[in-house]
């Protein structure tokens, strides 16, 4: 689980955002297996509270993406991952935050998942970030039904939307999490490249990415969501100017 | 090996049905086939909403921590599992 505030949260640590209140719009399901449901939708979510940051998130409409899988045995949906794309925007006066933010500085050892890790990460950097790469294999790591969503707020399927990016120059990976399941495989890490989405430059600095694969019945990974927290270097056109007092 | 990271929603009825603009993107050539995936589409996308709304009723209703993940509660006065 991955927040735009920077936060990283799994099974054990997780620690909900305070909300009072909620809407929906703009929903998008995909179910690359059955048992596997992926939907990436904007949500409001009014003085939605970060009890660790003592921070307030935007009121407005912000992307999440969040993939739910079936436990076989309870037939209970699980929230497998989550990418929380609100940003704060208000911070409580004088709040001392009673929870520690833990850094995310894992690798995981075990030598065969890591080389796994790293070869679906070099694709997904390949094919998806490439201009054109991703357009004919919908049937390959970018399926039509994989959720994107990145810092933009721009939000797509996975082979039509990957015309939009572009990347120059190299990528480099760094706090690297995963979570190895039976079928499942959910990455968090941290990416720096130089990108740009339709013309606008995005910030070349340590961004956190959360991309799900799904093992599919012919043994092959593919991607099922994939969240970019990077976001646009200057504001893009249209964007209202505050000034301070 | 790590354990997945799960997080379990609490079931219950829920009422609501997806808002869909039919987006889904599976382009079957027969008629009757994409009448098909249509439906399934909605049919997923009413999953998909029904899961989404139920994470965040159960966010909206514990308020903080606990009660919303499929772990045992965490006693925050003295960091112990209860």
């Amino acid at each position: 689980m991955q927040r735009a505030d920077g936060d990283f949260e799994t099974f054990k640590t997780y620690e909900p955002i305070d909300i009072d209140e909620f809407s929906i719009r703009d929903l998008h399901a995909s179910r690359p297996r059955p048992d596997l449901i992926v939907v990436r939708y904007q949500i409001a979510t009014p003085d939605a509270t970060s009890l660790k940051r003592g921070t307030i998130g935007d009121s407005e409409f912000a992307p999440r993406l969040t993939s739910f899988r079936l436990n076989p045995k309870t037939n209970q949906w699980l929230v497998l991952s989550h990418a929380n794309l609100n940003v704060p925007i208000q911070q409580i006066c004088n709040y001392s935050a009673p929870l520690a933010v833990e850094p995310v500085d894992k690798f995981d050892a075990d030598p065969a998942k890591a080389k796994l890790v790293t070869s679906l990460l070099v694709r997904l950097t390949e094919e998806v970030r490439s201009a054109g790469k991703a357009i004919p294999q919908a049937d390959g790591l970018i399926m039509a039904e994989t959720g994107i969503v990145s810092g933009d707020g721009y939000s797509r399927s996975g082979a039509k939307g990957a015309r939009r990016y572009q990347a120059a120059g190299s990528t480099q990976r760094r706090n690297l999490f995963l979570t190895l399941g039976e079928k499942d495989l959910v990455v968090r890490f941290e990416t720096k490249y130089q990108s740009a989405i339709d013309g606008v430059a995005f910030t070349d600095t340590w961004q956190p990415n959360l991309a799900t694969f799904t093992l599919d019945p012919s043994g092959q990974w593919k991607l099922a969501s994939f969240a970019l927290f990077n976001y646009p270097a200057v504001p893009p056109a249209g964007v209202k100017c505050r000034r301070d007092g | 090996m790590r354990q997945l990271g799960a997080l379990c929603l609490l079931l219950m009825p829920m009422h609501a049905l997806a808002a869909n603009d039919g987006s889904m993107t599976a382009l079957p050539e027969a008629a009757n086939q994409q009448q098909s995936v249509q439906d399934r589409s909605l049919e997923v996308n009413q999953l998909g909403f029904e899961l989404v709304t139920r994470f965040f009723h159960q966010l909206s209703l514990t308020g903080s921590a606990s009660g919303v993940i499929g772990r045992p509660k965490i006693d925050d006065s003295n960091q112990k599992v209860q």
